[in-house]
């Protein structure tokens, strides 16, 4: 009982950190077509700004906390500003921002490693202590992760799916033509989409590096996870990544407790090529028939 | 009586492609206007150029008299409704959003409602399907949430491009007593159409586009009598 108890929760803090990472990954491709490879810098971005506001400036922890989420949203917008929107109407775009933002990841990483350097410093956002439910011992960073997790995933999915501004998002990534006749300023869903993916990759950042460290490549494995998840989901889907996170979270959960933390990934993966030869779709993905 | 929408000398086109040879047409208020023409001639890249999803290349396109802000969001924003070819709805969302969506610019909740409820009272299939999603309807319906999303704009001018596009003969006829409709509550119309004869009973003026130029324009009394000349570019 107690070990199905600790399954279910270390599986829920990594579902969670999953989710918000892969979620953001989702809207960016649903909305613009474009996959992301700065998305795991992203993560970094917000998780040092966090560690640089506490370390350098000794700002209090909900400070702290803000200042990440900003630097995530920040870069969001650069990024869009000073790449996307130069390349976005042009040719073969989808293939060519996958090397443009290869390009920001990989000189985000040396800017971030020539400022604070390779060492893996621990991340001064942290709860500590623990309590106890029944024989287990539960911290107060796993219970942090989740309700945060689950206050902005819950968040996006109510701007999403009630909003004026959400109901213009999936307008445009449904059928970006249409939704400019309607007055929606594309352009602009594009820089407002790519600062919320950017803020919820900072907030997945601090939440992975107060588990383990903070490191200039530590958005790489979260990245190819998100990745992996949102294939599973099916490319696009913002609640499918959210229910795909959670579920593959437990998985490896389960398999880390049972046949050790190497076989996690591994079977990861396998359980996703599973999933994609019976469902080429992805779980929640759908061929959309188009009919002129 | 001034015209509604002015263009003058429109050239534009496909990367290098050059499609409109420079074309101008007047819509004066009121009524329905036609542009008939075969297929690939420049029609729908005539409604699109004016509509802004195209840049102009050269050439001027006035509306209410005032010169029109760059880009499709801007235009619209103006009062410039055009309901694209083959609907483009909002697959996933269901009816009623895709016709909110059509008033995405406007604020006013109780108008909106008001402009709603005129929606479903010309297409009262509309009501009875408003909470089913866009990818579920039939051909008329889609083409029904296509035109009651331009209406939501609650602009005095719409623009249609191929309203009988893949639809039976039967729907065809609905949707243009619809359009008529629409007119007679003060709404101006300029309707692409590729077959003169189905908007030759509906529409007041005629403008006929072939190889990308202005080959013709009369009114109806006009189209009557010059069979032969349609004949020659449409083949009859």
């Amino acid at each position: 009982m107690d070990a199905i108890l600790q399954i279910i929760i270390t599986g829920l803090t990594l579902g969670a950190m999953y989710a918000l990472a892969s979620v953001g990954l989702a809207l960016t491709y649903g909305t613009m077509g474009m996959f992301n490879m700065a998305h795991g810098v992203f993560m970094t971005v917000g998780a040092y700004s966090a560690y640089a506001a506490v370390a350098y400036f000794g700002l209090a922890f909900p400070v702290a906390l803000v200042t990440g989420l900003a630097a995530g949203a920040a870069i969001g917008a650069v990024t869009h500003l000073l790449v996307v929107r130069h390349m976005l109407k042009t040719e073969g775009f989808e293939i060519n921002i996958i090397v443009a933002t290869a390009g920001v990841a990989i000189l985000s990483e040396d800017l971030i490693l020539k400022i604070f350097g390779a060492y893996p410093f621990r991340q001064p956002l942290q709860l500590d202590g623990t309590f106890r439910v029944g024989g287990l011992a539960v911290t107060y960073q796993s219970v942090g992760i989740l309700a945060a997790a689950a206050a902005l995933v819950g968040v996006m999915t109510w701007i999403l799916t009630q909003t004026r501004f959400g109901l213009a998002i999936r307008a445009t990534a449904m059928n970006r033509e249409a939704a400019m006749l309607m007055g929606v300023k594309a352009d602009q869903i594009y820089l407002q989409v790519l600062v919320i993916a950017g803020l919820l990759a900072a907030a997945a950042g601090i939440m992975i590096s107060s588990l383990a460290t903070l490191s200039p490549q530590m958005g790489a494995n979260p990245l190819l996870r998100a990745f992996v998840i949102c294939v599973v989901a099916g490319l696009g889907s913002v609640t499918g990544a959210g229910f795909a996170a959670i579920a593959l979270g437990l998985f490896e959960a389960a398999i880390q407790y049972y046949y050790g933390v190497r076989y996690g990934f591994p079977l990861m993966l396998a359980l996703v090529i599973i999933v994609l030869i019976w469902k080429p779709a992805g779980l929640f993905g759908q061929q959309d028939v188009i009919r002129s | 009586m001034d015209p509604l929408l002015s263009v003058k000398q429109l050239v534009s086109g496909y990367r290098r492609l050059r499609v409109l040879q420079g074309v101008s047409m007047d819509v004066l208020p009121g009524g329905i206007t036609a542009i008939i023409g075969p297929n690939g001639h420049g029609k729908s890249t005539l409604l699109r150029t004016i509509a802004g999803l195209m840049p102009a290349w050269s050439g001027t396109v006035t509306f209410n008299g005032k010169e029109l802000p760059v880009g499709a969001p801007d235009r619209a924003r103006e009062g410039l409704v055009l309901v694209p070819q083959g609907d483009q709805l909002f697959t996933g969302m269901t009816v009623e959003e895709n016709l909110l969506m059509g008033a995405y610019t406007r604020k006013d909740a109780s108008a909106i409602q008001h402009t709603l409820s005129e929606v479903y009272a010309l297409f009262p299939r509309l009501l009875e399907r408003r909470s089913q999603r866009a990818n579920s309807l039939s051909g008329g319906e889609r083409r029904m949430v296509g035109i009651g999303r331009g209406m939501m704009a609650d602009a005095n001018f719409m623009m249609i491009d191929e309203p009988s596009l893949g639809l039976a003969p039967l729907i065809i006829e609905q949707i243009y007593g619809a359009l008529k409709k629409l007119t007679t509550g003060g709404r101006t119309i300029l309707v692409v159409e590729e077959n003169p004869s189905r908007v030759a009973h509906v529409a007041s003026k005629f403008y006929l586009v072939d190889g990308g130029y202005m080959a013709w324009n009369g009114n109806a009394d006009d189209l009557a009598v010059s069979g032969n000349l349609l004949k020659t570019y449409l083949g009859g």
